[in-house]
């Protein structure tokens, strides 16, 4: 209990200085790309340190869902499916960042919100209305027929990820490279932004499933003594 | 060797405790009757027993295979009857019986299905279609399915719901000879005389646990309805 | 295996014998068909402009009205208790998802065909001879839709209150990258009459049909059970 308590505390301090450590590097730190490389909308481009790690913590929590779905078919432990609720949850607010900063970008960049032959964009976007299924699925209440429905249907949803990536190839994808320079090789400055603002958002991330596990929890605890007040 | 073995059994459906740590045994060959109020969990237990439902805990071992483990062998060993007759209305009797021969892996020829359709009583609806038959002879229809593979344990959910005298008579009569013939049998039913009168020994559950247990030898049928009644208020 | 080949022969004799579902299927194609020559009715589009529309309008006609039969090839058996009769009986529960699978391949492909001619009808679409590299793509397709949709619906029918609405929600998403794109890909290049062309499209649809089996392989139990 008490270890609980200081790794939370931990969590949240690590989280808050990340986030604080990555609005720095993003804004000022990292360098402005030059529109000599190409880049029509040099200052937009900096929204990528919010966009990439949004959409790799998006990635991340469904990916958990998936590992949590499994665990739960496996042997029916409650806290797995509650882990997988939470999770599922938490991964569809980033996948909304990450699908929203997207066009904001694109807009400034290519003068459209929306570029459909953008693979990547167009596969999170997939991603996110898989797992806005996934919550309609649970759709609140709570019951353990539900729980496993929704452990399969997470498994569905995140098994034809990886695989809509390879057979995408096959439409040619605009997604940009951001982390490259024009001569390959992503710049030391860049390489640091993009990864303090995945770690960043990785703390966000679990300082957030802690909360929302803790909170179903609570919901929980609080279910069972309405039963003793109520029940006889 | 029993043939019905539940140990510390429970299921919850989230958080409601349906059956919180049943126990109950059979013998290879005995009648079991179960009695028990609207909720008990009855109906949950013969889900659980019959592989359509998984339990949260505890072991159920039927004709010494685990119903977890080797579900696939639990399902050719039980005949299950409940209200529902689980029969195709758009098929003809004659065909449902074909298509369940055919999910059991069986040869049936037309003299054996007739001869399974006259014990039932229903030899000359034979190929009218299910849909059409009266609630009775649905049930008829469905005495018919259970038999079909010959199960050595029968699993009866209330079997009795919406059948005629003569029906009754018959279905009863069809336990009876099952009993003879050295079937296990677990039925559920509401009709305290006719479970006194057919079973051998009697259980009674309440709030998923089995509250009461005896011998039908010990105890007559006034003394049981004295204690069947005693338990029901109990039930939440 | 012989068990689900039991379920489909069953499922396809009550079908023929009542004929509600392939009924609505077939009336509900046509209506979109329907729908789609009113809609481009001021258009009167020249054969030109009708050509990459073809595969899109025939796609979302196959899908919708099969979602239509999807719907119905669990939740019948649920709703008359029968589904419970097959999960007493001694096999595999994955024998009922293919068993639901056969069915429901037949019975849609059944459909989609009608849907086609619907379609030369209203549009007076010539093929010029690229028919039969269609109906591959078309078989191909079709078949890797039902095996997810089946999966789909027999998960939605479990989660009773909302099931209704609920395939379309669940299914659609899933099948928009794995089925839809090359599909319409696919049906777009045998118009071409380059079968050849569309060979990694075909490729993808077979590999997703592969994956969608093995999912229902592995986890159908969980979705039937209680
Ligand atoms: N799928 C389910 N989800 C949630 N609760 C359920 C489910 N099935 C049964 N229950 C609950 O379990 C309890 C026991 O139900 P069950 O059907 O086993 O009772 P029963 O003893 O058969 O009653 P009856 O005499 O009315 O047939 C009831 O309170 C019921 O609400
Ligand atoms: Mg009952």
């Amino acid at each position: 209990m008490k270890f609980d308590k200081r790794l939370e505390t931990v969590i949240l301090i690590l989280t808050v200085f990340f986030v604080l450590l990555s609005i720095y590097t993003a804004l000022i730190y990292t360098p402005e790309v030059r529109e000599e490389d190409g880049w029509s909308a040099p200052k937009a481009q900096k929204i990528f340190y919010f966009h990439v790690p949004a959409a790799w913590v998006s990635f991340l929590a469904f990916g958990v869902v998936f590992i949590m779905s499994v665990l739960y078919l496996k042997n029916s432990l409650r806290k797995w499916d509650t882990i997988a609720f939470a999770s599922a949850e938490i991964g569809v607010v980033f996948c909304t960042l990450a699908i929203v900063t997207g066009p904001i970008w694109g807009k400034a960049e290519w003068g459209v919100y929306w570029r459909w032959e953008d693979t990547k964009l167009t596969i999170t976007f997939v991603l996110w209305l898989i797992f806005l299924a996934y919550l309609l699925l649970r759709g609140g209440v709570e019951s353990e027929n539900k729980a496993r429905l929704a452990a399969v249907f997470g498994i569905i949803g995140f098994a034809c990820v990886p695989l809509s990536f390879i057979s995408s190839r096959i439409w040619q994808s605009m997604h940009p490279n951001v982390v490259a320079t024009s001569e390959g090789s992503m710049s030391s400055e860049t390489g640091i932004g993009l990864l303090v603002g995945v770690v960043a958002f990785s703390f966000l991330y679990m300082f957030m499933l802690r909360k929302r596990i803790a909170i179903q929890e609570m919901a929980s605890k609080i279910e069972d003594l309405k039963e003793k007040i109520g029940g006889i | 060797m029993p043939a019905i073995e539940i140990k510390n059994l429970q299921k919850r459906f989230g958080r409601k405790k349906v059956l919180c740590d049943l126990n109950l045994e059979a013998e290879s060959g005995e009648f079991l009757v179960m009695f028990g109020p609207n909720g008990a969990g009855k109906t949950t237990l013969i889900k659980i027993l019959s592989t359509l439902s998984r339990p949260s805990s505890g072991n159920v071992i039927i004709n010494g295979f685990d119903i977890k483990e080797e579900s696939m062998e639990v399902r050719s060993t039980i005949g299950v009857l409940s209200h529902n007759p689980f029969l195709y209305d758009d098929l003809t009797l004659k065909e449902n019986l074909i298509f369940y021969s055919r999910m059991y892996k069986l040869k049936k020829d037309e003299k054996t299905l007739k001869t399974l359709a006259d014990e039932v009583g229903l030899l000359h609806r034979m190929n009218d279609r299910v849909g059409q038959f009266s609630r009775g002879m649905k049930q008829r229809a469905a005495v018919a399915r259970v038999i079909l593979h010959n199960p050595p344990v029968l699993l009866l959910d209330e079997p009795y719901t919406g059948l005629d005298y003569k029906a009754w008579e018959m279905l009863t009569d069809i336990l009876r000879k099952f009993h003879e013939e050295g079937k296990t049998i677990f039925l559920i039913t509401h009709n305290v005389e006719l479970g006194h009168r057919i079973g051998e020994r009697l259980a009674i559950l309440v709030n998923g646990k089995v509250a009461f247990e005896c011998e039908k030898k010990n105890m007559d049928i006034e003394a049981f309805k004295g204690k069947y009644h005693g338990l029901m208020g109990a039930q939440k | 295996m012989s068990q689900g080949l039991a379920i489909a022969i069953k499922d396809i004799k009550t079908e023929f014998r009542t004929k509600e579902m392939v009924f609505s299927m077939l009336v509900f194609s046509l209506f979109v068909m329907v729908a789609f020559y009113f809609a481009f009715y001021f258009y009167s589009l020249s054969s030109e402009a009708l050509e990459p529309l073809v595969s899109p309008i025939l796609w979302v006609t196959f899908f919708f009205a099969g979602m239509f039969g999807l719907l119905t090839s669990f939740s019948k058996e649920k709703d008359r208790g029968s589904l419970e009769g097959l999960m007493l009986c001694p096999m595999d529960r994955s024998a009922i998802y293919f068993g639901k699978v056969l069915s429901n391949y037949f019975l849609i492909l059944l459909v989609d065909i009608f849907a086609l001619i619907f379609f030369v009808l209203f549009f007076s679409y010539d093929f010029n001879g690229n028919l039969l590299p269609v109906l591959v793509v078309v078989f191909l397709g079709t078949f890797c839709f039902v095996v997810s949709g089946t999966l789909i619906s027999g998960i939605a029918v479990n989660a009773q209150d909302i099931r209704g609405v609920l395939i379309p929600i669940l299914l659609i998403p899933i099948i928009l990258l794995t089925v839809l794109m090359p599909s319409v890909n696919a049906t777009s290049k045998a118009l071409e009459g380059d079968i050849i062309d569309a060979i990694p499209e075909l490729r993808i649809l077979g590999v997703f049909a592969v994956i969608y089996i093995a999912i229902a392989y592995l986890l159908f139990d969980f979705v039937l059970e209680e």
